[in-house]
């Protein structure tokens, strides 16, 4: 282990402060690189360090923020690459000598990899090698990635580090309201960066010490690594002209305990720091009384963990069991195949999300399409799927190179689906799971395939587990699926399966996986065979079913079946899943007050069953339709009303109640004679001249409608002329007129005039979002509707002084 | 001429302000916001372009900019500015898919429109809310204090000054174009001036989710104005 390493083992180190701030005080001009300019001022670069040495840090710096290829190019630089390296670390090393650890500094270069950004993956990893090779040859201790926005990047860059030189990895993000800018949290930060070999992580910049503590706190909750922060220096004061930071190293050294409580093992300052923040941090930390590391007892252990750019899934035997979608394989679809050979990204896009919103956790992807290569479709489809879902990917893929490919897109944790008992496999496969940090799911099976018996089974699933632990990997990132065969062509053989799981999750102790479907191919109602399979394999222990999401079944089998297996506690899970389906219309049947079911409908805006429900009020208790519509459908009707106006509930849900209240009164009023309701009114509605938002105008409309009146919508960008002529025509008694901005607004006015020109007896009703009440009255509006629930009472008074 | 491209990362919980739902939604609501925040982040192509001008002078009823044609008129928005050195302007969009969307959705589902408007109108501020930050960022690493960000249409700021300020960013090459009455489209977009300043300001830091109050300032503020409590009433919501 490296002497940084082990340093930090024994007590936590304290790095320094800002280069930026110094760097100006130094001279350093606006507008000019900081790393060229040390390059002709060395001098002053070793009295900024000098300053932090003195001050107590124990590691300090490379000023290299900014030393990447990409970057120097801004300042026609990019050749300097080498030489601004070596003599960054080489400055710090002549001052400190032994004294401090050297951090050779890496920062983004500005450009996310693709499909983001302009630059590949490799390109990038080309671009932080050549800054790293460097570093190390100055005699950086460690390199220190820090300020990285986008998890892509950091992984490219960690990559580098771990590839192309010896030294240590810390891993520094930057958060805004828990996530980076790119919506990664902490929490998944961890995963794939430990998962990726890092061996301190954290965050720095963006915020001062109080708002990173909860981000530490969520890295400490995910991860046994050593932790670094470095938050920044807080607001300055100005005085006299100067920016000043009075207050703030007192408040910074106020949080290291709290910090040094969470595991963090390296803590430095960012953005508008300076060697006093570093002063009153060392005092502090000397002041403490000298803890033992907590470390070696309250070492955190975690179930199986993988991840997508943005979510970390669970996985093991305290876990709910999770769904795998299957549906993105083009060997079972030809629709798939098709998009797949004609780059139709969004109908795969489209079967993905399809299969979340029918419950999986996680998502199969196999491009295995004969006459197509692998080793182009598995990246590209990655690149198009994960920026666009939030749940990990499973890469259905045996092609060492094709899936190294892909690994290196892929930004979060994925599981490599497959590798098996033979040789070959082991020895391509499970180095790669290792090399981009991904989890593997081991196939048993070997070169003599698939064994008969549940023990020959388990003895392959043994041998994969050994070997992946051998290379480094660790029990929870190595699973197991037990394979079944199709139930038509030995029946005796599933159970052969289930044993297997058995005997894994038992004596093995690693998650096991199960693609289902095969159970039942070759057989009908294959639902039914699927879920039998599925809950014999659950007894047994497994955590996860690669799927059809489709078959709503798998859910509810998924859930019974963890409920009965003892992993749903208190069945919260059960509870919520089996809530999601629609309450059972018992209720309307044996009700005493069938009208009350009916008002409960109206109120929850169900449609479907509410005509049933009239049919039967209707036909079997004989009540009549004015009667249903008087008692029935007007309460509701007036009750959610009187709820929006409160507050109670919201927009939307209003809308929802009155279409279904629409349905009622429509059905209802075809019982009745034609002329039992008169219209209520005319309304002749639009969107202003010039003005292009119509969805104000359309909730308005809804919302009239629905209680009764006759609208007459001319869309939006209306002229003036069309709405004095549709109101002449119609004979309607209001105008609407609506509005989103202050330009259009004003065409208000110019409706106001002509009717008034005209004589017209048609009233003139505004709204819109810049639209107000004075507004109305001074272009001489009859009334003016805040909202669409207003509306409704403004017309009402409207017609009524007529 | 810079662009900027990053995932939409707004979460359910971000959708509710935007949608005037200030406790819990019903859950038929739920499911539609569920479904249409899935949706928006299928079909959104969003896309950012910045680009950053130094001052070339100010006075307190405006400033103009190096190299646009652009004005920051009025004395709300001059004092915005006041001590910045830079101003970089931005432009950010869904994209034209989302339009079509709503516009599909509107006539025919005003429940389903409702929301999906107003959680696409959520991605686009959320989007842009990621692009300052990012920008934020930088320009501390400088040594500078970002302002707020502010907008034409805004305080005292006219609408009619969209036109040049689109011209600045060559915001045709990521598809906004602006009406003769000053609506940008695609509907889903925006923009927005940050200031350098160089003296530190209290708005530069950014405030810690939990803790977002609303600014002192509240409407003239740019993008707090969305989320602040007074927004419906208050007076400078109209000045122009
Ligand atoms: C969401 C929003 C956005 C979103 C989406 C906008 C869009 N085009 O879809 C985004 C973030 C993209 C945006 C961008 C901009 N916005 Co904006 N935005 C809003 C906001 C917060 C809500 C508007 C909305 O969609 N509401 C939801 C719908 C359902 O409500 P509604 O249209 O108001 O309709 C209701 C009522 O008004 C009424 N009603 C509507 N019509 C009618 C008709 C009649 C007859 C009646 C009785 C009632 C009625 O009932 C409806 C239902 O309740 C408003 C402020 C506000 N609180 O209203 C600012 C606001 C409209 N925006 C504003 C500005 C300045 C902008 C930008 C110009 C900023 C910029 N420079 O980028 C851009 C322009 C975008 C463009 N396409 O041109 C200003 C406009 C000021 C002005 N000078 O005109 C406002 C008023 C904010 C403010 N406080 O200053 N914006």
């Amino acid at each position: 282990m490296s002497k940084f390493l082990s340093s930090l083992q024994e007590k936590a180190l304290l790095g320094d402060g800002a280069l930026g701030t110094m760097l100006t005080q130094a001279g350093l001009p606006p507008g000019e690189s900081p790393e060229l300019w040390m390059l002709a001022h060395p001098e002053k670069l070793k009295i900024i360090h000098q300053a932090y040495l003195k001050a107590g840090a124990q590691v300090i710096q490379t000023n290299t923020f900014g030393a990447n290829r990409l970057k120097l190019q801004e300042y026609q630089a990019s050749s300097q690459v080498q030489a601004i390296n070596l003599t960054a670390a080489r400055l710090v090393r002549e001052v400190v000598g032994r004294k401090a650890f050297i951090s050779g500094i890496v920062g983004p270069t500005g450009h996310f990899p693709a499909p983001l950004g302009e630059y590949t993956w490799g390109q990038l990893v080309e671009v932080f090698r050549e800054q790293m090779e460097a570093l190390q040859k100055g005699g950086a201790d460690f390199i220190f990635l820090e300020t990285f926005s986008d998890l892509g990047e950091v992984r490219a860059a960690l990559y580098a580090a771990k590839n192309f030189t010896t030294l240590p990895v810390a891993c520094s993000l930057t958060f805004t309201q828990g996530r980076t800018l790119t919506g990664t949290s902490p929490e998944t930060a961890a995963v794939v960066l430990e998962a990726m070999g890092a061996d301190l992580i954290g965050a720095n910049c963006s915020t001062g010490p109080q708002e990173l503590l909860p981000i530490i706190e969520a890295y400490s909750k995910a991860t046994n690594l050593p932790l670094l922060v470095e938050p920044n220096a807080g607001m300055p004061e100005l005085i006299d002209g100067k920016t000043v930071y009075r207050e703030t190293p007192a408040m910074m050294a106020s949080f290291i305990e709290d910090f040094l409580q969470l595991g963090v093992k390296f803590m430095g300052a960012c953005c508008g720091s300076t060697p006093e923040h570093i002063l009153a941090m060392k005092e502090k930390l000397n002041s403490l009384p000298t803890a033992k590391p907590k470390n070696a007892c309250t070492k955190k252990s975690f179930p199986t963990r993988l991840a997508s750019r943005t979510k970390v899934i669970t996985m093991g035997t305290n876990e709910l069991p999770r769904l795998i979608g299957e549906r993105i394989n083009p060997t079972a679809r030809k629709s798939i195949a098709q998009a797949f050979r004609e780059n139709k990204w969004d109908l795969i896009l489209q079967e993905a999300f399809e299969q979340i919103e029918k419950g999986a956790d996680l998502l199969d992807l196999n491009v295995g399409l004969p006459g197509s290569n692998e080793g182009d479709l598995l990246p590209e489809g990655i690149r198009q799927l994960q920026m666009a879902l939030d749940i990990p990917l499973v890469l259905d893929c045996t092609d060492p190179i094709a899936l190294e490919k892909g690994l290196q897109e892929y930004q979060g944790k994925a599981l490599i689906n497959s590798v098996n008992g033979e040789e070959k496999s082991l020895t391509t496969i499970l180095p790669l799971a290792k090399k981009y940090g991904a989890a593997v799911l081991g196939l048993t099976l070997d070169e003599k395939g698939i064994p008969a018996k549940a023990a020959d089974r388990f003895k392959i699933a043994e041998k994969i587990v050994k070997r992946g632990l051998e290379i480094g990997l660790v029990k929870e990132d190595i699973l197991m699926d037990c394979l079944v065969l199709t139930a038509a062509t030995d029946s005796t053989l599933c159970l052969e399966t289930i044993k297997t799981i058995y005997l894994v999750k038992k004596h093995l102790g690693v998650s096991c996986i199960l693609g289902l479907s095969n159970v039942s191919h070759g057989l009908p109602q294959r639902s039914w065979l699927n879920n039998a399979f599925l809950a014999l394999a659950l007894g047994a222990g497994l955590d996860a079913a690669i799927a059809n999401p489709h078959d709503s079944r798998i859910s509810e089998t998924l859930a019974a079946g963890a409920l009965l297996s003892g992993r749903d506690p208190g069945a919260r899970n059960y509870l919520q899943v089996a809530g999601k389906t629609p309450p059972a219309s018992t209720k309307s049947t044996d009700h005493t007050n069938p009208l009350s079911t009916l008002h409960t409908y109206i109120l929850q805006g169900q449609k479907e069953p509410i005509i049933s429900l009239l049919e039967e009020l209707l036909t079997t208790t004989d009540t009549d339709p004015l009667t249903i519509i008087k008692q029935g459908v007007i309460p509701p009707l007036e009750k959610i009303g009187d709820l929006f106006a409160a507050g109670e509930i919201f927009l939307p849900q209003l809308l929802l109640t009155s279409e279904a209240a629409k349905i009622a009164f429509s059905y209802l009023q075809k019982q009745l004679p034609a002329a039992t309701f008169a219209n209520k009114g005319t309304i002749v509605l639009g969107t202003v001249k010039g003005d292009i938002h119509d969805i104000g105008k359309n909730i308005v409309k809804a919302l009239l409608e629905n209680h009764g009146y006759k609208i007459i919508d001319l869309g939006k960008n209306v002229p003036t002329s069309s709405f004095i002529q549709t109101a002449k025509k119609e004979k309607a008694q209001i105008i609407g007129l609506s509005a989103l901005m202050t330009t259009t607004m004003v065409e208000m006015e110019k409706v106001i005039q002509e009717v008034k020109k005209e004589k017209l007896t048609v009233k003139v009703l505004v709204g819109g979002a810049v639209v107000t009440a004075d507004y109305a009255r001074q272009i001489g509006a009859d009334g003016y509707g805040k909202d669409a629930g207003e509306t409704i009472k403004v017309v009402e008074k409207l017609l009524a002084s007529d | 001429m810079n662009f900027f491209k990053v995932p939409l990362t707004l979460t359910f919980q971000e959708v509710l302000p935007f949608l005037k739902m200030n406790k819990e939604p019903s859950p038929q609501e739920k499911k539609l916001i569920e479904h249409y925040l899935m949706e928006i982040k299928q079909k959104a192509q969003p896309i950012g372009v910045w680009k950053t001008f130094p001052v070339k002078y100010w006075s307190p009823e405006k400033i103009s900019l190096e190299g646009s044609p652009l004005l920051l008129e009025g004395k709300n928005t001059a004092q915005h500015f006041q001590t910045c050195e830079q101003i970089t302007l931005l432009a950010t969009t869904l994209g034209a898919e989302i339009d079509c969307l709503l516009a599909h959705l509107s006539p025919r589902n005003p429940a389903h429109a409702l929301i999906a408007d107003g959680v696409a109108s959520t991605a686009i501020e959320s989007f842009t809310e990621q692009l300052d930050c990012y920008l934020s960022t930088q320009i501390r690493r400088k040594g500078y204090f970002p302002t707020a960000r502010f907008s034409p249409g805004y305080g005292d700021w006219a609408l009619n000054w969209q036109k040049e300020f689109l011209i600045s960013l060559d915001s045709k090459k990521i598809g906004i174009a602006t009406t003769p009455y000053f609506l940008l489209q695609p509907c889903k977009s925006v923009t927005a001036a940050l200031g350098w300043s160089n003296i530190p300001l209290e708005r530069s830091y950014t405030a810690p989710s939990s803790t977002k109050k609303p600014a002192k300032k509240p409407c003239c503020s740019a993008h707090t104005c969305h989320y602040c409590q007074l927004a419906s009433s208050c007076p400078d919501r109209f000045k122009y």
